[in-house]
């Protein structure tokens, strides 16, 4: 199975980026690249080139699910794997974020000392089996 | 608890220590923004600057461990959701639950920062 390393972020939210920043990389020992909106995590994925892209649904101008929307019109975009965060998740919310291409849903407010768990099972259980 | 998540929750300890500190000031930007949206004429833009505002401080309240401040927040922001697809000014009554909410916030912020 291909290893979680590399995490590019996307929120708008510098309070929430700060403590996300902590979860991720000392509690879960990955790397991260932050982006404060889906424009800029347009411009700059293909440099970072991350194993997983975190992305926030609600963002001021371009958000979530549009930004995931211009990623997969780009073939050399479209295979990144995308997991939203929002505060919305009632089923059929996560089975729309799912249908659009999203591998899962993590619920906001997070609890930042189990976060990076969440991130690794929802990748998980996408990479079981693929080598 | 191993050395990595010590020095997390250190980490987390000092940032919450500081978010809390700046937490009155965080709800008064939240009251501001309510205020100028109920002073004007309905607008959309408004109305979407104003919804964004308090969605933050409810989402990231919560997740600094601001639990009934999150909560309280986010009944906030559902009654300005409702002028949101509504497209419509909030009524005499919701104004008054806002305002409840907005009291409440700064108590619950004014407790937090100590």
């Amino acid at each position: 199975m291909k290893e979680l390393r590399r995490i590019l972020m996307v929120e708008d939210e510098p309070d929430i980026q700060a403590v996300a920043r902590i979860a991720l990389e000392a509690v879960g020992g990955f790397t991260v690249e932050m982006c404060s909106s889906g424009r800029e995590a347009l411009d700059r994925v293909k440099a970072y080139n991350p194993d997983l892209i975190l992305m926030d649904v609600m963002m001021p101008g371009l958000d979530g699910p549009s930004t995931l929307k211009q990623l997969r019109a780009d073939p050399a975009t479209a295979g990144y794997p995308v997991i939203f965060m929002t505060a919305k998740v009632q089923s059929h919310e996560v089975s729309r974020y799912k249908d659009i291409g999203g591998l899962g849903v993590i619920a906001k407010p997070f609890d930042p000392m189990t976060l990076a768990v969440a991130v690794k099972t929802l990748w998980e259980q996408e990479h079981v089996g693929t080598g | 608890m191993s050395e990595p998540a010590e020095g997390a929750q250190n980490q987390l300890a000092k940032l919450k220590k500081k978010y809390a500190a700046d937490l009155p000031q965080k709800v008064a930007r939240v009251e501001e923004q309510v205020s100028a949206f109920l002073a004007a004429d309905w607008s959309q833009e408004l109305c979407f600057t104003t919804y964004r505002q308090i969605h933050s401080l409810a989402g990231s309240a919560g997740t600094y461990g601001f639990g009934e401040l999150g909560t309280t927040a986010r009944t906030g922001e559902h009654l300005i959701k409702r002028s949101l697809e509504s497209k419509a000014p909030l009524g005499g009554a919701e104004r008054q639950e806002l305002a409840a909410v907005l009291s409440k916030m700064k108590e619950l912020a004014a407790a937090a920062a100590g």
